[in-house]
């Protein structure tokens, strides 16, 4: 059974001028017998209302609930139903989202969730930038979140308006910015390329860009141009010492990747830089033929077989 | 779920979200749960405003702005309801057994519960594929107004305009499985087989539905209100159907695009006339 309900939060958005007290309108997904110990909360995909592209949030919630787990579908401040004010253009929004903006907010719901649902854990993501938040969130807010579904997190920065603050090799912001990924909090050592493909890697990683034409031929370049075992360039450093953090710090993942996209490509070497193949909580599913929206059937029943398999995996104890 | 909302001027249309309250939750139609939401102004409303939304994957990226908008009524003493058509957005349903005829017994369905003792009218506001269910609807004796917003001009052309966006998406991203154009899609669907477009799974139901809808707008010269609006770069009229078109940043609202808050203001202008014109004119006959 649906429910809509309205979370009070405190919090801000980053630059979009929400600050201080606001509210998420939510649906919850609560069903009738509940013995799961866990509350899935799905944020918001990027800018889009919280039944996302083609409704998949909407699949996975009522798909779970069948199952026994509670979901929080939320509509962060601005977003979807809830009110609140949002920058004018998307680029300043996503710049805000990767850098962490919207986790003080998540954790808000995660408080509530618990409150309100009686469940001591919670399962927190999304697709795309839901995916970030939830990483963002988990590294900041340690208790609220006790394991992340993350489906094509962006770990690469995206936007023109970025490119001022990326350094180019050599700078002294690049070394400020491999002083702060090597600085992470877990035992792995990160260090990332800021070489070359940089320039390269910039126009392919534009969402908006003539580049984005190339589609798959994108992941492939990336492959291509990057150093094995090095964080690619162009990178998220702030996310990915976010995420290499949880995850070395035994958060349970679920990754789900449409194979052979970009974001794919960028989780694999980001991935492998950081871990170099020792164990690391993350269970990657990379979907053929699964678009980046995560949209399509062929994503769509990926998702729906691995995320209740996933959930009863990593909490057995509980069910 | 109601929300009390603080009052504050917009500085301009377009920026208006100040709606005295709005009420959210789930009517029972036809066996479904149907997701509203409900924006009442601080006064007691002028008349009230239906809103038709686009295509499930149009509502994706429509929506900030038709929140805007619903908000923006609601400020100038407007009840506005806005739905989710069964199967789609937040209500309950499965698409797969969605046909725009179902979604029309639904506007009806909102129509009359919003019109409730009729002392106010009624404007039912579609954005495309609302916009041809909308004008439908008044055809019928529905409302007592139409707004539509760049209504689709059949539901076929709808569903076909669908099919290609899905096609460019697929081309861009390299989707394996081949990239079905809208002809090809058309045709498995005339042999009686399910196509994917855009995360929902369209029926040879839907796609016979639709191919029987034209839009159609009751004659002008009968005096029952109406305004159709094209959306494009530069403002225009036709002069041979008398069609306005109105500026709107490009891309439009209901596709992918760079802007959260759209350039709207003429639109919601030029809409907002033509409702407070229909208010005036019910007017006298409440008092």
């Amino acid at each position: 059974m649906r429910e809509i309900v309205e979370i009070p939060l405190t919090g801000t958005n980053g630059s979009s001028g929400m600050s201080g007290h606001a509210r998420a309108v939510a649906t919850v997904h609560r069903p009738a017998l509940s013995p799961r110990s866990t509350t899935v909360i799905l944020l918001n995909a990027g800018h889009v209302p919280r039944n996302g592209h083609g409704g998949l949030p909407v699949n996975i919630a009522d798909t779970l609930c069948e199952q026994g787990w509670p979901v929080v579908r939320v509509d962060l401040p601005g977003l979807g139903d809830s009110p609140g004010s949002l920058p004018e253009r998307i680029e300043a929004f996503w710049l805000d989202l990767k850098n962490g903006a919207h986790a003080s907010l998540a954790a808000g719901v995660s408080d509530w969730a618990k409150d309100a649902l009686g469940k001591e854990n919670i399962a927190l993501g999304g697709v795309c930038g839901a995916a970030v938040t939830a990483v963002f969130t988990a590294h900041r807010y340690p208790g609220k979140v006790q394991s992340l579904l993350l489906i094509e997190p962006e770990l690469f920065e995206s936007e023109p308006a970025a490119e001022a603050e990326q350094p180019f090799a050599g700078s002294s912001g690049a070394a400020e910015a491999l002083s702060a990924a090597e600085a992470f909090a877990c035992d792995c050592k990160v260090t990332a390329r800021l070489g070359p493909s940089w320039r390269l890697m910039r126009l392919l990683s534009r969402r908006r860009g003539k580049y984005r034409w190339l589609g798959r031929l994108q992941g492939m370049i990336l492959r291509m141009v990057s150093t094995p075992g090095e964080i690619p360039a162009r990178a998220n450093l702030a996310l990915v010492e976010a995420w290499a953090e949880v995850a070395g710090r035994g958060v349970p993942s679920l990754v789900m990747t449409a194979e052979g996209l970009l974001w794919e490509a960028y989780f694999r070497q980001s991935r492998h830089a950081v871990f170099r193949g020792r164990e690391d909580g993350v269970l990657h599913i990379a979907v053929p033929g699964a678009n980046h929206v995560f949209s399509n059937a062929a994503a769509k029943a990926a998702v729906l077989e691995t995320v209740p398999a996933w959930l009863e995996g990593i909490q057995p104890e509980h069910q | 779920m109601t929300t009390a909302r603080p009052s504050t001027k917009p500085s301009h249309p377009g920026q208006a979200t100040c709606a005295a309250a709005e009420t959210a939750g789930y009517f029972s139609i036809l066996g479904e749960r149907i997701y509203y939401v409900i924006h009442r102004p601080e006064v007691d409303a002028r008349a009230k405003v239906l809103l038709a939304g686009p295509l499930p994957d149009e509502r994706t990226h429509a929506h900030l702005t038709w929140i805007r908008w619903a908000r923006l009524l609601a400020h100038r003493g407007f009840e506005v309801m806005r739905f989710d058509y069964s199967g789609t957005g937040e209500s309950e349903g499965r698409f797969e057994t969605a046909t725009l005829s179902r979604w029309m017994e639904e506007v009806v369905f909102c129509l009359e519960r919003l019109g409730g003792d009729g002392s106010k009218p009624v404007v039912i506001h579609g954005l495309r594929m609302g916009g041809l269910i909308g004008a439908r609807a008044f055809q019928e004796g529905y409302g007592d107004a139409v707004i539509a917003w760049d209504p689709s001009i059949s539901g076929e052309a709808l569903m076909i305009d669908a099919a290609r966006r899905q096609q460019a998406a697929n081309l861009v991203q390299g989707i394996a499985g081949g990239v079905p154009g809208p002809r090809a899609i058309a045709a498995r669907l005339e042999q009686g087989l399910p196509v994917e477009i855009n995360g929902y799974t369209w029926t040879p139901a839907l796609w016979g539905d639709a191919k029987s809808w034209k839009l159609f707008f009751p004659d002008p010269k009968a005096g029952r209100p109406q305004l159709r609006l094209h959306l494009g770069r530069r403002a225009a009229v036709d002069p041979t159907s008398s069609l306005e078109t109105v500026p709107i940043s490009w891309p439009p609202f209901w596709v992918v695009g760079h802007r959260l808050i759209h350039e709207v203001d003429s639109l919601f202008e030029r809409s907002l006339r033509f409702i407070d014109e229909v208010a005036m004119r019910r007017a006298p006959e409440v008092s």
